[in-house]
Order: C-alpha cells, then structure tokens, then sequence
C-alpha cells in the first residue's frame, strides 16, 4: 500500500511539470509586451524597462524564465501582481473561500447525490425513478448563471429567506445558496452514476451469490452493493472538486465571491500574465492532489488496484 | 461410485405443476411450463437442457432469486414439506444457505472482488447463525436464535488439535515404556505445549532420552496424525475414529476429544470449508482477494460457500461449464463426495448428458420449458426414449464413441502442386519473460509437428499448456524464440519481412476465436463485417462482395436476409457461424479453430462441427484445432498433438491415441472425459 502511494506521487511529478510548462508557454506566447502593457499610454524610458524586464527574467530566453518561476513556484514565491501586492498574498485569501464553497458543494453532493441515487438505484418503482430522472436533466440543462439567478430573485428578493450575494460575509448561511448552485449539475450527474451503478450491481452475479448464502436484503445492500457501486462514484466526485475549485468562476461572479475564480477571470480580464499562470498552477496543484487522494481512495477499496492488477 | 438411492427416502423437495413467466416488452414468455419432479433427502438428480430449456430458470425459483421480471405463475414447490410459493422474501432468506445452498455457473463473476475469500465464506456462517465461535451462545439461552447443528459439529479448532496431539505424543511415549514426566521435564519450556508442531521434534526428544529408533517412529506417526485431523473442518466423530485408528483405545480416544474439541474459531472454520472443498494451504487461501485465484480455485471457494451452513438440498449450477476439463472432472468429483458424506441432495443442472449421467441417480431432460423425459440415470443413458434426448446424446461429445469426420483427401485437386504440409513446426520455442523477476518462462518448449493439408488437426492441452501460444505464433503474431515454422515450405520469418508474401498469408490462414460475442465488432452489419476481409484485400467490387456474402451465408446455413441485421440480434452458435463464413471470405485454405466450439451448448456445438466438417469436404480445407476438450478432438480431428505445459506429450492419429494412449498424461486427459465409461 505504502508503495502504491509513493508511486502514485512519483507520478504527480511529470504530469506537475508538464502542466505549468503548457501554461507557462502559453500566456507568454501571447502577443504584446506585458511590460509595456503593465504602464498603458505613458511607457517610462527604456532604461527602466530594461531594469524592470531584468527583474521580472524577461530579458531571459523563455526555458530560463519558465525555470525561475518553477523555482519560485516550489517555494511558493509566485511573484507580484502588477498592483505590487504578493501573488501568494492574492492566493492565501482568495483559496480558503473557494475551498469553503467547493467543499460545501461537495458535501451536498455526496449527500443530494448520492443518497438519492442509492434511492432510486434500490427503488424499483417506476414513477418515482422518472421523476428523479427528469428533474435532474432539467438541471443539467439549465447554466448555471440562470440558475443562480432564478434562485436569487426567489429566495433571496420574493421569499427573503436567504441572502442575494456573499461579498465579506464568508459564513455558511451566505454559503448556502451559491454551494447549492455550484453543487446543482454535479448532483444530477452524481445521483445518474450512482443510480445506474447500484442498478447494474443489484444484478451482479455475486449479489446473487450473496443472497443465495442467506444474507438478508439489508446486508447485500449495505456490504456487497453499495461498496462497489460507489467505487466510479468517488472517482467522480474526486475529479469534481478540482473542476469545482477552478471552474466557480461563473457561480463567484454572479454571487460576488472573491474566491480563486473571480480572481483568475479579473486576472485575464487585466492581461496578468503572471497572475493567471501562478492562479492556473495553484488550481492544477489541487486537481492534482484531488485525483491522488481519489486513487489512493480507490486503491483502499478495490484490491485489484492496490495489488497493481486490472 | 455408489447410484444406490436411499430406501427409506424421504421427499426433500416437491415440485408440482411448476411454471414460470418472464416479461419481456409487455409479452409473456413462458420459460417453464408444468413441471413436476422431486428430490429425495441425499438424492443426486440432474436437469439436462440446452440454453433456454428453463433448466436453471426452475432452479433459481426454489429459492426465490428469479432474475428480471421471472415470476412463478403456478404450481406448488414444497420444501420438506412445506409450500413455498408465495411466501415472503423474508422466509426465503430463512431457507436459504440453510436448507438449500447455491453453487453458481460462473466462477469469475461470482465472487465479490473487494473482499477476502475467507470474509466472504464467514458471511455464509455468519448469516445462518452457524455456531463456530460460541460466542452467540447466549443469544440462544435468551432464546432469541435457533442453532443449526449445535451437537453434532463441535469442528476441531487449532488449539485443540495441538493439545490432542501433545497428549497422544505423551501415550505413546508411555507405551514406549519411557517415564513420560521424566522426559518432559526434559524438554525445554518453549517447545513443550507446541511439541507436535515442531519441526525438530526428533532432535527435542532424542536429547531428552528417547532412542533415536523410538523418536523418529514417533516423529513420523505424528506428522500422519497431525496431516489426518484438518481445522475447522474434523468434528469430534471423525477425531475420535481417527485416534483409533493410531492406536488410542475409544475410551481413551473419546475422552481427549471431548476434553478439547469444544468449536473451533470461526478463522479455523473458514479454513476447513475451505480444505473441504480441496483447496491447499486453505488457512492462507482464505486471506486472499478472488483475483489472485483462478478458475477452479474460485469455484472451490463457492463451494466451501454453498456448503459452509450445510444445508440439505445443494443447487449446482453449471458449476464446472467454464472450466478445463481435468478441473472439471476434479471439482465434480468434490462436489460428489462432499454431498454424499455430508448426506446433502444435489440438484446439478447441466447441458452435457455424460456429465449428468456420471454424477447423478435421476435425470430430467427439459425442452423448452417442459420435462420431456426422467428416470434412472443409467435407464434414461440406456435407453432414452423421447427424441430430444435421443438428440441430446448423439450431440453430447463425451458419449459420441465414433468419429464423425471421415478422413478425405481425395476432395484435393491433385493438379495443384502443392505442399503436402500447411504447416510445419520445427524445434519451436517461445519464453516470456515473468514480470518482476528476470527469469524466463518457456510456453513452448521445443515443439515439432506438422499441419497437414486438408486434414484436421487438434492441439490438445489444459490452460496454460501452451497451445495458444503456438496458435499465435502460426498466425503470425507472436515470433518464436527458437526454432522455426515453415508455411507452405515458406520460412514465416521471410513470411513476415515481405509485404506481399504476408498479405498472402493473410489470405490463406484464417482464425476463428472462442468468444463469438466478443469476436464481432457490434457496430458492424454482419453483411459488412464478413466483406471486411475482401475490402481489406481489395477483392471484387461492392456488387461482387455482397453476392460473395450471399454466397457465403448459404455456406454456413444462414439466411441471405440476416446480412443487414446486427450481432446483438444472433445467438452464440450464428455468430459462430458468422466468424466462420467471414473466415472463409477470401477463399482461406487454413482456417485456425482457437477453442472455437467451447463456448457453445452442446447441441449448438454439434451443429457447429458437423458445419466444419462439410465444409471441410466440400472445399478441401485445413483445420488447426485448438481446445482442451478431448471429447471434441475424437469426434473431429484426425491428428492430434496432446500438449502439457508446453512441451509436446504425444502426437499420431486419433484413433491410435485414443485406444492406445502412451503417456500418462494423455491417459488422464482421457478419463476426465464424463460418462466415459458409462456406456
């Protein structure tokens, strides 16, 4: 096991690398000089371009610059906004809200999606089963920002029940409604997957066998069903929270979050460079992790895997 | 083999009048009409059927675990007595593992993957309150439980087994004449409650004063002592006879094993299930996950599992259809033995009349959902009445004595010249490497024969033999080590290096694979997938394919009109048939049958082959034919080569090495063929 872990980080390595390189190479493969940008209409002297582009390594061919940023990245000195503020200042405030509000989806999910699922995956009534079907498509078919719309003027403007945006009120009562709308595609995947899972292994052979040994419907369920049902479910849910930390760039602007994701679609919006590479980097550090956890999860309840069998 | 049916039977199972619906698109399919028959307590009956005959259908509703929307419409199934239809899934769960165990068709699938064997085993102990553990004892005394079998299984825990072999060491140190107190004083502190186990016991006692004459006698009656008593499965009885027959007297017998065999722990009872269904080293088996078993390993498991709550009545279902035919023949035999010792009935539901007939007192032949005929198994063998069976025998490959191929040469248009031999197989080697080490594996080891044309030839082997490997490197995919095959008097390698000579050979040598399902690309038309080759080979036009497809569908006895219909909508024995037809698309002289029938029902298998044969007639064709079934190898092949572990056991013509086979392991391979001798 502890093998299987090490290997799994080992693994983290290249793909760490490959990742910021592509990123890397991409933003400053953009047109235009940031340094010029940085200054508008009014450019200072080329002298003090010169210093400033020496500060910033872009007077370096581009390997040498993309290796002082992995450096930096390593020690978690990502540079300076073009505000002079710290990279990893602008990263330290905005990452433990969106994890606040990723985590909280997550939550939902597991508990709306998968428990929903398992529901309807063990119901073998009909009409309840089309119900949940076809209001989940309806949810996935709905963006997202309509979404979140449509529930701000009903909870929040005609029932006053919950608040409209979150601003600085970081808590879980302002979290509520954004986590649900964030969390709301996710969960109709979720309880789809978990349903058709637990519907394929209720017809598994070894269910049979489970049941042919005695075992009562509760016990087949709980230990024989559900434990391989949900084994692509956590895979699911683990690649999700990646995609929910970087991708609540829409659900942070429509509820005025100053997460991770309202800051990379400023970032972009103002040209900064290194804003978006170091904010990129960071978000694909999670995605990272995330899908190690999942594996190392996944290794811990399936042994085929642990024992590097497919 | 006894076929002795208990005279004062009494009726375990009593069905009447069975039948059983399944919904399928709003229409009633009737899977089982009226069917009647019942099972004697101990009783051994068989159903024989070919796929779709109901056979597991009916066996399935005894316990209620009818998959889909299979529901009983009528007729009564009572169970000692007792009605089942109709009652609660809750009852069901009563009665089964308890009074009817399951031991399914396929072994790969009906493990669950992410547990332990042994854990997996437990839950059958656990769920029908099999007292292993005496720990729910008191749930007893409160009433609250019922036991099964409290009295009669106090099964030999490991403790026990080692103090009862430490006291036998000491009788028989005494009735050396040796003052036993003396020497055991002797012996050092930390051996002297594990005395039985040590490796070193000879030494132990030798240095304590015992002559080394008298330790090593004793020395090696304790290992056969030790080796005769197995955990967690050896209940006090069997204890008992035991130690007499070492030499204790029964008082003395009687009174050590009651003294220590109190239950085993559920671990040691795991273990005896385990080495009861034939499984070695069962302790360490039970902490390994079903992948790191194979085939038989995990059917040895489902049947420790259909056993562990020892139930009266034991359901086995195809348990050996997926096996190599020497495991088959080793798990059937278990099954037998372990039933008529344990005096559990066995409802075994098979489509091969042989194996039927070999490992049961009655048979029922079902057809379509009907009983067509039943009787004594020898009876119904003998002298069957109904035409179906009549049917089912002459396809049943184990009970077909006589060829069904004629040799024939002379369809062979001799003014071809041609080489006399396809193929020939000279010194052939292939090693793998093992993954993680640096050894090499040797496949094939240092094969020779030949191929020759228009003659069917059988590599005949256990999986792991071999023989695919050499069918993979006749078709060109794998490159042997060492050693060389010759193509039509053509080196392969040159074959291989050249792109015209390849293609040519691509042409010529066809394979057909096991798996029909799996061998059919299922987005493909089956007009398109047998044109494939010829598009690949850019032969004809699209107008002269699709009559070449014609053609070729009438060959293998389709209908021209299947050729816009998918391989979802065929059965498996016309997807073989397709495999086939598209094999013989380009005119192919060689065609390689990779265990090409063994995936097939009897019936199916048998029209499959009689196909190969006429075809075979009609256009001259060679066959390679790879299987494990010697059944099949009689009835079709006119050479074989028997294989073991990749070297080359034997080889001549069938008829020689079926009546006079040299080597042993041919010998073998020919009585694990069923109902053999039965007629």
């Amino acid at each position: 096991m502890a093998r299987y872990i090490g290997l799994r980080i080992l693994q983290t390595i290249p793909v760490i690398i490959g990742t910021t390189f592509l990123i890397y190479a991409l933003v400053f493969a953009m047109p235009g000089d940031p340094v010029r940008a940085m200054f508008g209409n009014h450019p200072p002297s080329e002298a003090a371009m010169a210093v400033i582009r020496h500060e910033f390594h872009l007077d370096e061919p581009f390997i040498m610059q993309y290796l002082h940023f992995l450096y930096g990245a390593l020690t978690f000195d990502f540079g300076k906004t073009f505000q002079g503020r710290a990279v990893s200042d602008v990263i330290a405030t905005s990452l433990p809200i969106t994890a606040q509000l990723a985590f909280l989806a997550i939550f939902f999910e597991i508990l709306i999606g998968v428990g929903l699922g398992i529901i309807v995956g063990v119901k073998k009534g009909k009409i309840f089963d089309n119900f949940i079907l076809m209001s989940t498509l309806v949810i996935i078919s709905i963006p997202t920002f309509v979404l979140g719309f449509v529930c701000q003027f009903l909870f929040g403007v005609k029932m006053r029940i919950l608040p409209t945006t979150v601003g600085n009120y970081v808590d879980l009562y302002h979290m509520l409604m954004p986590a649900l709308i964030l969390a709301g595609v996710s969960v109709s995947y979720v309880i789809r997957l978990t349903r058709s899972q637990v519907r394929d292994n209720m017809n598994a052979d070894y269910v049979r066998t489970a049941r042919a040994k005695g075992l009562d419907n509760k016990t087949v369920i709980l230990k024989h069903v559900l434990r391989n049902s949900l084994l692509p479910v956590i895979t699911y849910i683990g690649a999700d929270l990646g995609a929910l930390m970087g991708g609540a760039v829409v659900t942070e602007a429509v509820f005025n979050i100053n997460g991770i994701g309202h800051q990379l679609y400023s970032a972009i919006a103002k040209g900064e460079g290194t804003l978006v590479v170091s904010l990129v980097t960071v978000l694909v550090m999670i995605y990272i992790i995330a899908n190690l956890i999942v594996d190392v999860l996944y290794a811990v309840l399936d042994p085929r895997i642990r024992y590097g069998k497919s | 083999m006894s076929k002795i049916i208990p005279e004062a039977s009494e009726t375990l199972l009593d069905v009447q009048n069975l039948s059983i619906d399944f919904d399928v698109d709003k229409r009633k399919v009737h899977a089982v009409q009226g069917v009647s028959f019942t099972v004697e307590a101990g009783q051994k009956v068989a159903i024989v059927g070919e796929s779709g005959s109901g056979k597991s259908t009916t066996a399935h509703s005894l316990i209620n675990l009818l998959p889909g929307s299979g529901h009983v419409t009528g007729g009564s199934i009572k169970l000692e007595g007792r009605e089942m239809v109709g009652e609660s899934e809750k009852t069901f769960v009563q009665i089964r593992g308890k009074k009817i165990g399951l031991v399914p068709q396929d072994p790969m699938s009906n493990l669950n993957p992410v547990y332990k064997i042994g854990k997996q085993i437990g839950e059958a102990l656990d769920a029908n309150n099999v007292d292993v553990d005496h720990d729910i004892v008191q749930k007893v005394v409160d009433g609250k439980l019922e036991i099964q079998h409290s009295d009669d299984e106090l099964f030999l825990g490991r403790n026990a087994r080692r103090k009862i072999e430490n006291e036998v060491l000491k009788i028989w140190l005494a009735e050396a004449k040796y003052n036993v107190d003396e020497i055991m004083q002797k012996v050092p502190k930390e051996s002297q409650d594990n005395l039985s186990l040590r490796k070193d016991l000879f030494n132990i006692l030798v240095a304590a004063g015992v002559s080394e004459e008298n330790a090593s006698d004793i020395h090696s009656r304790i290992v056969k002592l030790h080796k005769s008593m197995t955990v967690g499965s050896s209940i006090r009885i069997d204890v008992i006879h035991t130690l007499q027959k070492f030499g204790i007297s029964e008082s003395k017998a009687t009174q050590i094993a009651h003294e220590h065999i109190k239950g085993s722990e559920k671990v040691d009872r795991i273990a005896g299930l385990l080495a009861e269904a034939g499984l070695v080293h069962a302790g360490q088996r039970a902490k390994q996950y079903p992948h790191e078993f194979s085939g038989g390993m995990r059917q040895r498991a489902l049947i420790a599992m259909g056993l562990a709550a020892r139930p009266r009545l034991l359901i086995a279902d195809e348990p050996t259809s997926a096996l190599d035919v020497t495991v088959q023949k080793r798990i059937l035999d278990r099954i037998n033995r372990l039933t008529s010792t344990l005096g559990v009935a066995v409802l075994f539901i098979t489509h091969d009349l042989g194996l039927a007939a070999e490992y049961s007192d009655k048979l029922i032949v079902m057809h379509k959902g009907r009983i067509v005929e039943s009787g004594a198994s020898l009876e119904v063998l003998r002298n069957p009445k109904h035409p179906y069976t009549k049917k089912l025998m002459n396809a049943a490959p184990s009970l077909n004595a006589t060829r069904m191929i004629s040799e024939s040469t002379s369809q062979i248009d001799k003014s071809i010249q041609k080489s006399f031999n396809v193929f020939e197989f000279e010194n052939l080697t292939k090693e793998f490497k093992l993954p993680g080490t640096k050894k090499n594996f040797k496949a094939v080891d240092d094969i020779t024969f030949a191929v020759q044309r228009g003659k069917t030839t059988a590599i005949v082997g256990e999986s792991g033999s071999g023989k695919s490997t050499v069918a993979n490197m006749a078709l060109g995919l794998l490159k042997p080590t060492s050693g060389r095959i010759l193509f039509e008097s053509t080196n392969m390698d040159e074959i291989m290096k050249s792109k015209k000579l390849s293609k040519d050979f691509r042409m010529k040598v066809q394979p057909v694979f096991q798996n029909p399902y799996g061998s059919l690309d299922p987005l493909y038309s089956l007009g398109r997938a047998i044109a494939e080759p010829m598009e690949i080979h850019g032969v004809g036009n699209s107008k002269s394919r699709t009559a070449r497809v014609k053609e070729l569908l009438e060959l293998v006895q389709l209908p021209s009109s299947i050729m816009t219909r998918y391989p979802n909508e065929l059965s498996g024995g016309q997807r073989q048939r397709i495999a086939i037809a598209r094999a013989l698309a380009l005119n192919s002289e060689l065609i390689l049958l990779d265990e090409a029938v063994s995936a097939l029902d009897v019936l199916v298998q048998e029209q499959i082959l009689h196909l190969l044969n006429n075809l075979q007639k009609e256009l001259g064709l060679t066959y390679l034919f790879i299987t494990h079934d010697l059944a099949v190898v009689n009835i079709v092949a006119d050479e074989v080569v028997v294989m073991e572990s990749g070297k080359l056991v034997e080889t001549g013509k069938t008829a020689d090495i079926f009546k006079n086979p040299k080597q042993e392991y041919t010998k073998n391979l020919l009585e694990a063929i069923p109902g053999r001798n039965l007629i």
